[in-house]
């Protein structure tokens, strides 16, 4: 997989352009509109995710975001017992206000190569004393997933798992053979990183060249007009009507 | 290399611990889908966390670092659908954090631990919108997440809550830097890498 070489793709947005419907999805979404502008928002991840050609993830996104929908529009008619009636009000109204930022999110660490992302930030110049931090974080995520994955499999292997009555005598127990080994691996695979990007030359003070050629576009300035007039146009619809 | 400005290894190390303290935060965050878990919160989040921050402040001798995590964190949180006053938050506790690291020397536990309690408490900027936003936060509450909840959290996150929050907050940080300490010398120092 050689995710640093410039691709040629139909559809291909710029980092700064991803970043940016970001910051817009979670300022609107911090205003709490009504549920017609939420799902005008919620649908913007669902159309990122198929120029990304990534129908299965559209489509379990699409049906846990539309029965959050359904849920918020029905809940003074769903009578179910309390407890169940506000379990499910109260996840719909989650997902409903943080899911199109995560799916966004997700989308952006999934479809952006890091060295991409370097190389746009630093074009309009962020610093770097926050664009290398930004773009280890970026990096770390996955492995910090990947090597909490294999931990509980072992885990998992040795009986240690929240199912078992073992874990429940020493729940201070399972939490430290936890999370200790994963802190070990990340600051080993830390150390190896440093070592890698300073002999690549990240303390170089000269300027940076990249293979990586990354261009605001066409596609990009109507990509991010459409999502603004079409949030827009269904607020003003809303609120006018 | 001496050098007071922050090299590439020490913006790596930045980069590393800020994700693994994102990722605790943002994993024991999300319980508060439970209007309950608000306040339990204050007091586990800094607790857990101490982990991997004093396993930071090991790997810190320069001033900036902290400040740096400040806004990422910040950001992070602003971006993943809390408010901007994370960043409010963040932001002057990192900075605070740093100065008192920078005055009273590096790698000191006792410095430390102060250090660690200041920086704690801008977490409070996830739930400081309860308090300072006003009605119309509370209203978007109410028409996102329902009634019940919004009147459930009220109950457990009344305006004084404020103050009981700045405790329990500290309480767990410093709890979180006694734990984080206790882990270091049991694990990481046999490991080699604190």
């Amino acid at each position: 997989m050689n995710k640093e070489a410039p691709r040629k793709r139909r559809f291909h947005l710029d980092p700064r352009i991803k970043v940016l419907i970001l910051v817009l999805i979670a300022t609107v979404e911090m205003f709490s509109l009504n549920i017609w502008v939420m799902t005008a928002i919620g649908l913007i991840p669902v159309f990122l995710y198929l120029t990304d050609h990534r129908v299965s993830g559209a489509i379990k996104y699409s049906i846990v975001f539309g029965l959050s929908v359904l849920a918020h529009i029905f809940r003074a008619d769903i009578q179910l017992n309390m407890v169940l009636n506000m379990v499910i009000v109260l996840l719909g109204g989650f997902v409903l206000k943080l899911f199109p930022a995560f799916a966004t999110g997700e989308y952006i660490l999934k479809s952006t190569s890091v060295s991409e992302m370097m190389s746009a930030f630093s074009a309009i110049g962020l610093n770097r004393k926050m664009l290398i931090p930004l773009s280890v974080m970026f990096r770390f995520f996955p492995t910090i997933r990947r090597e909490h994955a294999a931990i509980h499999d072992a885990a998992m292997m040795r009986g240690v798992s929240i199912g078992r009555k073992r874990f429940w005598k020493n729940p201070g127990q399972a939490f430290e053979y936890r999370i200790i080994p994963l802190m070990i691996t990340v600051a080993n695979i830390g150390n190896d990183l440093s070592a890698a990007a300073l002999s690549r030359g990240l303390d170089n003070p000269a300027r940076h060249t990249t293979y990586t050629d990354v261009k605001i576009g066409i596609t990009d300035v109507v990509t991010l007009i459409c999502i603004i007039a079409v949030v827009t146009a269904v607020f003003v619809f809303t609120t006018l009507m | 290399m001496e050098t007071k400005r922050l090299t590439g290894k020490d913006l790596i190390t930045v980069g590393i611990y800020t994700a693994i303290y994102v990722a605790v935060v943002f994993v024991i965050g999300a319980t508060n889908a439970i209007p309950i878990m608000y306040p339990i919160s204050m007091v586990i989040i800094p607790l857990v966390a101490g982990i991997p921050m004093m396993l930071y402040y090991t790997k810190i001798e320069k001033f900036g670092m902290l400040t740096i995590t400040g806004i990422i964190v910040g950001l992070f949180f602003y971006l993943s659908g809390y408010t901007w006053l994370c960043v409010a938050f963040l932001v002057p506790s990192g900075l605070i954090a740093d100065i008192i690291l920078k005055v009273g020397g590096y790698k000191k536990f006792k410095v430390i631990v102060p250090s660690y309690m200041v920086y704690a408490l801008g977490m409070l900027g996830g739930p400081a919108p309860l308090w300072f936003a006003g009605e119309s936060y509370w209203d978007g509450i109410r028409e996102s997440m329902g009634e019940q909840y919004a009147e459930q959290l009220a109950g457990y996150m009344p305006s004084w809550m404020l103050w009981v929050g700045i405790g329990l907050v500290l309480i767990g940080a410093f709890l979180g830097a006694l734990l984080g300490k206790k882990m270091l010398n049991k694990h990481f120092k046999k490991a080699g890498i604190a």
